[in-house]
């Protein structure tokens, strides 16, 4: 009376438990490539192309891998979309100031770290909570940058306008603007854009840490049980701390991209809800937001299945950009109802097989 | 008169008989302390009174009423009133929203808190029980929960109070007032079922009492007729000890001295263990040693006093003390040990990892063959290292933990509560490693409440009362008898009696 399952059956069943995000993102590919031919177009690798280089793939997507490690370890960062900010204008008083593409980059990367460090500290120090943190850290670091914003002579923060833009007098502006920032790698008849690679470079780093390091397994090891994780000596108040450093640091590569690819930042509306966006990023990949589980590759699919949902609202005609939001809510929904309905079903149904058997017997 | 007549009461968990003809009966107005080690029956005997269980047998009278099939609510509204070990009570809201709770006075769907405030303070008034009726719960301490408790019982007029092991939380003063409070309530006609292991409180507070053991009716009788020597023999009984694994080894040089250790629960603690041997902590929940084996892991700050080990004081991070060849198995596996979402070898190498950590990156080939040797000398019986930590029993994820502790080479083993939730066969396999790891020259401390297997494992036996030691057993003295005498004070007590 064993109930063994069959083969195929099992084999599918655990591939789709554990790479759920492939299949969200094929059936949002689907219903991608749909809406395209249904406006009588052809499906293309241009629309392909199109995704990967969005700015909600690639600047989203590497604020993601920071915020995946943080919501693992059952913690949550809602200042990233702020941060993206505050170091995005830094990064471009650096480059207007110095002309220096190292010392950009170094600047971003810093500015990053220090606006993680901040809240780690609070949040592993202070035993304050990550979500309160976070949310007062997301309104003092946009509201810091829009503040200073105006009082900058433009000649440094490169407008005049309410916003930092990279100068284009500087002599690295335009490779740092043209070639990098918009310009693609053609591989024959296919070309990706080379931010592209930045994100995904990226993420195999975060992949690797997750997957081959021995702190990337405590990581996971306190999202799970953290009395069993300090049990065993690891440092939980430096394990929740560094998460923050490392989205800290994502959100500077990140700053980096926004300055390459749109060339400004405007602190009123640049960045705003993008914690949203990475944290619905993070849960699309498959993360579960109770901490301890989660597939660092699923992120690269969650940041494309989240920017593809974009994609197709915009291509529906009759659809007004106002409504966007509504239908990404709604694909969350049904993806989280999908992954959390999903196994108490099947034990249902297990259960009705179970007493059907036991009846019969 | 009779209050309560339990008579010939059955019950069995799937094949295990629980309970088997049991008899209670508790006079109206007395204080009856119904006793038995951990597992002799005493709770499913009271879930069954207060209608939780249904029994598979037997009949309950109380009151003058039968009741065949008792349900919580008849119980309750009969009245009988249990107090709980953990306290019931809600810390957010005041003394008096907590006895009013789901019988609020109320006039036109509102609140009549001057009403309910008032009555409160009536209760205690006529209690003698000091408690501010507007004081918020959290506020209040340990001891005026427990009362709070058991005045909510009293204000729905419970005729019958269950009191589940009540002073396990208060001081001697504490326990006082309790007392007095509860000869006052007894002179009142109110009736009592007193659980405790305690002895001094037992021949203090208790007119009868009733024993039971393994699930059985032991004995029933007066406290005044009998002494705590033979009460504790009849709760003990004269259990088979399975002698043949221990074996007496020769002993190295002292490895870990401790010298007036104090800390959270225990006070001015000092002992010598030598290299190799097998020391046994024991004693009531609450007497302080599984809270000294966690400061000896540096888990709880220590407060005073030094721990050594090779000669080497040891303070600070948990880390600190791995390094210097101390390791712990906590108890309570479940919560303190398993990192559910992690393979086994996960499980396995995460302690190993926080000594290693100089080279970041996992060297899976290498973690497979330290894994591959723990299995084989532990005797772990599980499928492929990468399958959920949770596909395994009981007794092999803690093969497991062992394995964990094992793997970063410790000298120190501190094992709290080992066999917690492992069956008997996987029992003996832990016995027979933990000597094991003596022969093999580590030191081991378990940390247990089963006299048992004190008896398999064992060199010397430290017994705790409140923080204490009270009395170091050698191997061959250790039994049941004289180990319960003492973790329940009982020796003070009858000695006392006699002078």
């Amino acid at each position: 009376m064993k109930n063994e399952k069959k083969g195929l059956g099992r084999t599918l069943g655990k591939v789709w438990s554990q790479y759920s995000f492939i299949f969200v993102l094929f059936i949002i590919m689907i219903g991608y490539a749909f809406t395209i031919t249904s406006n009588g177009n052809a499906f293309k690798w241009s629309h392909i192309a199109a995704i990967l280089s969005s700015q909600n793939t690639v600047i989203v997507g590497t604020i993601a891998l920071g915020m995946a490690f943080v919501i693992i370890t059952g913690q949550i960062d809602l200042s990233v979309g702020s941060q993206l900010v505050l170091c995005t204008g830094v990064t471009i008083i650096v480059f207007n100031t110095t002309n220096s593409i190292f010392l950009m980059a170094l600047a971003a990367i810093l500015t990053g770290a220090a606006c993680g460090a901040v809240n780690g500290l609070l949040v592993g120090f202070g035993k304050m909570p990550p979500f309160v943190v976070t949310l007062g850290t997301m309104l003092i670091y946009r509201s810091l940058t829009l503040s200073v914003v105006r009082k900058i002579d433009p000649a440094i923060s490169g407008s005049s306008s309410s916003q930092f833009a990279m100068l284009s007098d500087n002599s690295k502006y335009e490779f740092l603007r043209m070639k990098f920032g918009t310009g693609k790698l053609a591989l024959g008849s296919y070309s990706i854009p080379y931010i592209t690679f930045v994100f995904l470079i990226m993420a195999i780093l975060f992949i690797v840490i997750s997957k081959k390091t021995k702190y990337g397994k405590t990581i996971y090891a306190v999202g799970s049980n953290e009395k069993s994780a300090r049990l065993a000596g690891i440092n939980v108040t430096w394990v929740k701390i560094s998460v923050f450093i490392l989205t800290g640091i994502c959100v500077g590569v990140a700053s980096m991209l926004q300055a390459c690819k749109i060339g400004n930042v405007t602190p009123a509306s640049s960045g705003v809800s993008y914690e949203m966006y990475a944290i619905a990023s993070v849960v699309l990949a498959g993360v579960s937001m109770a901490g301890g589980k989660g597939n660092m590759v699923g992120v690269i699919f969650g940041a494309l299945s989240y920017t593809t949902i974009n994609f197709i609202i915009v291509s529906i005609p009759g659809l007004s950009v106002d409504i966007q939001d509504t239908f990404q809510g709604l694909v969350l929904i049904v993806v989280i109802l999908v992954q959390t309905v999903g196994p108490v079903i099947k034990e249902n149904l297990q259960r009705a097989q179970k007493r059907r058997l036991a009846e019969k017997a | 008169m009779t209050i309560l007549e339990m008579n010939h009461v059955s019950k069995a968990f799937g094949g295990s008989q629980a309970l088997s003809d049991i008899h209670l009966s508790v006079e109206t107005g007395e204080i009856h302390a119904l006793l038995g080690e951990n597992g002799a029956g005493k709770s499913t005997l009271m879930n069954i009174l207060t209608g939780v269980i249904p029994a598979d047998a037997g009949t309950i009278t109380f009151d003058g009423k039968r009741y065949p099939t008792p349900t919580i609510q008849q119980m309750e509204a009969a009245g009988i009133a249990f107090v709980h070990q953990e306290l019931n009570v809600i810390n957010d809201l005041t003394v008096a929203d907590n006895i009013f709770l789901c019988r609020e006075l109320t006039k036109f769907g509102l609140l009549r808190q001057r009403e309910q405030v008032a009555r409160a303070r009536q209760l205690f008034d006529d209690l003698g029980v000091d408690i501010d009726p507007t004081a918020m719960v959290s506020e209040l301490k340990t001891s005026e929960k427990q009362l709070l408790e058991i005045c909510r019982a009293l204000y729905v007029d419970a005729k019958l109070l269950i009191l589940d092991e009540p002073t396990t939380a208060l001081s001697n003063n504490e326990i006082d007032h309790l007392f007095e409070i509860l000869r006052k309530l007894k002179a009142q006609g109110k009736s009592f079922i007193f659980i405790s292991h305690k002895m001094p409180e037992i021949f203090a507070i208790a007119d009868r009492y009733t024993v039971l053991r393994n699930g059985e009716f032991i004995s029933s009788g007066y406290i005044k007729e009998t002494d705590p020597h033979s009460i504790t023999s009849e709760m003990v009984g004269s259990q088979y000890v399975d002698e043949d694994v221990y074996v007496p080894r020769p002993l190295g040089d002292t490895i870990l001295e401790l010298e007036g250790y104090t800390g959270q629960g225990f006070n001015g603690i000092d002992l010598d263990v030598k290299k190799g041997e097998v020391v046994a902590f024991t004693g009531l929940a609450g007497c302080g040693a599984s809270e000294l084996m966690q400061t000896m892991f540096g888990a709880l700050p220590a407060q005073g006093g030094t721990m050594r080990v090779n000669g080497r004081s040891l303070e600070g991070s948990i880390v600190r003390f791995m390094k210097n060849g101390v390791a712990m198995l906590a108890a309570n596996r479940k919560e303190n040990s398993v990192v559910p979402d992690m393979s086994i070898m996960e499980n396995f190498y995460l302690a190993e990892h926080e000594l290693s950590g100089k080279k970041p990156f996992i060297n899976s080939r290498e973690e497979a063959g330290r894994y591959a040797a723990q299995k084989e000398s532990l005797h772990i019986k599980a499928g492929d290292s990468s399958d959920s930590i949770l596909s395994l029993s009981g007794g092999n994820q803690q093969k497991v933990f062992l394995a964990r502790w094992l793997n970063i080479g410790a000298d120190v083993l501190l094992f709290d509560n080992p066999t917690q939730g492992v069956d008997v066969g996987a029992k003996e396999e832990i016995y027979r490693l933990i000597l094991g790891f003596a022969e093999a020259g580590k030191t081991v401390i378990i940390n247990t409440l089963e006299i048992p297997e004190i008896q398999k494992v064992a060199d010397r036996c430290v017994v705790f009362y409140e923080g204490r030691i009270v009395k170091i057993f050698p191997h061959d003295q250790v039994n049941e008898r004289d180990v319960m005498l003492y973790s329940t004070n009982a020796v003070e007590t009858s000695e006392e009696a006699k002078s």
